[in-house]
């Protein structure tokens, strides 16, 4: 048996990058009879135009509507056995296929095909358009509570992209893309020097290199432009909003911008929400939902974006309680750990449930392939053996200082979200 | 020259080997299910007891009864518990099935020793507080609310109604007035018949050492174990079929699901649906989605599944679509279902779907915790390795006509139950 368990995860890589600029992670593991090809672009929502919102989402999309030499993306890769997802949030588009080790090659053959062209038909840009749309309103607004987020990111973020959500601001941005604003986004983001490739399972990194060779390094880079997004100023005073709407329970949240996936207090922020949201036995759980009864349930946590995100505190509430008694609940607990801190206890339950977490995480192929592709492109794919030692370095002092710095009410946002009579 | 057009050569997956779990017998005449592997520090243990919800008298019990025993025990209050368990990063999991219950425990296998003792407590002493099920039930209430907002789960409570009828515990949906007149007695009684530690199905998958298996043995040899069987209460079967609609104004989308009844899985017919439904509507190549989202843009996604329990199982697919388009919608899923009573399917498109199966299989079988839901399914269904492996070899060997003999018998419309939820 292993007895350091961050040793036992040590998950061994080798990079390399190919002359046109494509950043390329490569993990064996022979345990398995299976590989990943995961591609991370470098783009997300936080790139759009204002008034192009939930753009990069839409490409998404797009990628499956067939690339300049295959008319259709998810056919052949059905019939060797794979299958494949993507995602897209505020900070980068991310996909991957997952299928036998044996016919990795049909991997490199599908998306070095996307990464070099797409076919840009007009029809898959109508279908997809409707079918986003669609998901628009499953997701957003035919569910209650489903918009929260289309209210709270313009409420806590008045000039950072991350004021609109991944979806878009409106449906109208989506039912007004263009085949022009496609070509133009694919133009700019979708190039080799844009993105990262992880290699994952049972592929040796000889077999790696030589397919990144053929497939991937005759794709040309682009002039891919520098990001230059217009950071939040330091918010100096409390905001809030009430939205009154058809819901069976009043809900609450408050939003407090935080730090950057690269802040060194990031792993502080991490552990924070966790003492303070996580579990049965977290504090806000206890205290809110199973002591006092105020809320029906109860959850803190963090957005875990790139550049500062926010810290959420939220619940619904339980019938009869105003959302003013509920929030006073809120800020009584966040004003305890401003004044007490924390018990050495519950950072080490926290220490603890975070390290099998971590280790449970990376048990999946899929789930080691997307966290280096997130370590690369923010600059290090070794980031993800070192976090453990990093929240490891975390001290009740450091919980502290930070809940003094950021829980503040100049530096909170306030969403009621009542019921309507 | 790179000939970007052609697809590269591929090989089919097809040698399976499925990992059969190790017994270890307990000294009460139980016996723990293992499966090893020697890389990964995460144990994870199921303990399944006959408590699904096929055993209830009310709406709501075999959950409830659940719920409860993450609340106090007879020793130690929810919090201390819960705080105990959290200390060691263990992480618990439950799942109420249609007839088994299941409690699952995460540990690093350096805690197992010091999680364990309040792993049984929590199992085996639940004080079942009547202040504690009161909250519970506000609680869930609440809850309920919420969902009951949500078109597609109205939709799917009138499916149970309309499937099972009100007399079947499958058919008592979850409301208001229900939750109001659950007694702690009828928690405690379904506990104390359905929850037996020594009658309890034992698995466990990870980094299994000698240490682990008698830190286990010794935890699980609780009273004496007498029987291994489920004894499934009989019910008459209701038969409904149709189209049902129900009116939310001002719905966006409209959410549609078409049910019905089905054979079990140890049925000769039963591989052969497994793959009809892969064409229908199993996966993202499927007819559905290539029709409804593909082609038409109607809906974000659509889906089609059989879930099995001991005597049968149920076909359901289901989707939410714009809600102008509702009609159009249910008419199209019957219409591919009559395509493929009237049609065989073409080669080509059985290839797809049969190698993407095969692909699934192959990663179905990737991992100890993979590997031990084959373990779970053998055992707690009398199910059998051979039969597993005989699904296997069906996949590469059925026919379009075979699909076709099957489409002809289960996918005719007048067997399919209709809800519609949504906006006339």
């Amino acid at each position: 048996m292993c007895s350091i368990p961050y040793f036992c995860s040590m998950i061994n890589f080798t990079k390399f990058t190919l002359e046109n600029g494509l950043r390329v992670v490569h993990h064996l593991d022979e345990s398995t009879p299976l590989a990943v090809l995961n591609v991370l672009y470098d783009v997300g929502s936080r790139d759009e135009d204002p008034e192009k919102t939930g753009f990069a989402h839409l490409f998404e999309h797009l990628m499956f509507g067939g690339s300049i030499n295959i008319e259709d993306y998810d056919e052949p890769l059905q019939l060797v056995g794979g299958e494949n997802n993507a995602f897209t949030n505020n900070d980068v588009t991310n996909y991957y296929i997952q299928l036998p080790a044996d016919n990795i090659e049909t991997a490199f053959w599908l998306e070095s095909d996307r990464m070099l062209s797409l076919a840009f038909s007009k029809e898959s840009l109508d279908v997809q358009r409707n079918v986003v749309s669609e998901e628009f309103k499953q997701r957003y607004l035919n569910q209650p509570y489903g918009d929260v987020w289309l209210k709270l990111r313009p409420l806590a973020y008045t000039v950072h992209p991350y004021r609109w959500d991944t979806i878009g601001k409106e449906l109208s941005h989506i039912e007004n893309a263009s085949l022009q604003d496609v070509k133009a986004f694919f133009k700019r983001y979708y190039a080799p020097n844009n993105a990262v490739l992880v290699i994952s399972g049972n592929i040796s990194l000889e077999k790696a290199k030589e397919l990144c060779q053929k497939w991937f390094a005759p794709i040309p880079a682009a002039n891919v432009p520098l990001r230059a997004l217009t950071q939040e100023p330091i918010q100096t005073e409390a905001r809030s909003l009430t939205i009154t709407s058809k819901v069976p329970a009043d809900a609450f949240y408050l939003a407090f911008h935080g730090v950057s996936r690269s802040d060194e207090s990031y792993y502080i922020m991490d552990l924070l929400t966790n003492i303070m949201g996580l579990g049965e036995s977290s504090r806000l759980y206890y205290s809110l939902v199973k002591e006092r009864q105020l809320f029906s349930n109860f959850s803190c946590y963090h957005l875990g974006s790139f550049d500062e995100g926010l810290i959420i505190f939220s619940g619904k509430t339980m019938n009869g309680v105003s959302l003013q008694t509920a929030e006073e609940a809120v800020w009584n607990e966040i004003e305890k750990l401003k004044l007490e801190g924390c018990k050495e206890e519950e950072l080490t339950k926290v220490k603890n449930k975070i390290e099998s977490s971590h280790i449970y995480e990376m048990m999946s192929l899929l789930e080691r392939s997307i966290a280096l592709a997130f370590a690369e492109v923010q600059g290090n794919a070794n980031t993800v053996n070192e976090e453990l030692t990093h929240f490891n370095n975390v001290s009740r002092e450091d919980i502290q200082k930070f809940a003094a710095a950021y829980l503040t009410k100049a530096n909170s946002n306030t969403l009621y979200y009542q019921k309507a009579n | 020259m790179l000939k970007r057009a052609t697809p590269p050569p591929f090989n089919v997956p097809g040698n399976f080997i499925i990992p059969e779990a190790t017994s270890y017998p307990l000294t009460n005449g139980n016996v723990l299910y293992a499966i090893n592997t020697d890389a990964d520090a995460l144990l994870k243990i199921d303990v399944y007891f006959p408590a699904g919800r096929i055993f209830q008298s009310q709406a709501s019990i075999a959950a409830l009864t659940m719920d409860m025993l993450f609340e106090s025990t007879q020793k130690r209050t929810a919090i201390a518990l819960a705080e105990a368990m959290d200390f060691f990063g263990a992480y618990t999991d439950f799942n109420v099935r249609s007839e088994w219950a299941s409690v699952t425990l995460y540990t690093l296998n350096k805690h197992l020793q010091s999680v364990l003792p309040f792993f049984i407590e929590l199992l085996t002493l639940p004080a079942f507080k009547q202040e504690e099920l009161d909250i519970l039930i506000a609680r869930e209430i609440q809850d309920l609310k919420v969902a009951l907002e949500k078109n597609s789960v109205l939709a799917q409570h009138e499916v149970a109604r309309r499937q099972w009828g009100n007399g079947h515990p499958w058919g008592m949906v979850p409301s208001i007035e229900n939750y109001q007149t659950v007694s702690r007695a009828t928690i405690q009684e379904f506990f104390d018949q359905h929850y037996k530690l020594a009658e309890a199905q034992l698995f466990v998958a990870g980094n299994i050492s000698e240490e682990t298996i008698k830190i286990l043995s010794d935890a699980f040899s609780v009273g004496q174990h007498t029987k291994n069987t489920m004894s499934i209460p009989k019910f008459k079967a209701e038969v409904n079929t149709g189209e049902f609609f129900l009116q939310r104004d001002d719905s966006l989308q409209a959410a549609i699901k078409v049910v019905r009844k089905h054979i079990p899985r140890t049925h000769p017919d039963y591989n052969d649906t497994q793959m009809l439904n892969l064409l229908l509507g199993g996966y993202f190549g499927s007819r559905l989605m290539d029709n409804l989202r593909e082609e038409k843009g109607f809906t974000y996604g659509i889906g089609s599944s059989i879930s099995d329990f001991s005597t049968g199982s149920e076909w359901s697919i289901g989707t939410e679509v714009k809600n102008s388009v509702k009609d159009e919608a249910v008419s199209e899923i019957f219409k591919e279902m009559k395509r493929l009573i009237d049609e065989e399917v073409d080669e080509e498109e059985l290839s797809v779907a049969r190698n993407y199966l095969l692909g699934q299989i192959l990663r179905s079988l990737d991992g100890a915790y993979s590997q031990l839901r084959y373990a779970e399914t053998v055992t707690l269904n009398d199910y059998s390795y051979e039969l597993l492996y005989r699904g296997f070899e069906r996949v590469k060997s059925i026919t379009p006509k075979d699909i076709q003999l099957v489409a002809q018998k289960y996918l005719q419309s007048n067997d399919w139950l209709t809800v519609v939820c949504g906006s006339k």
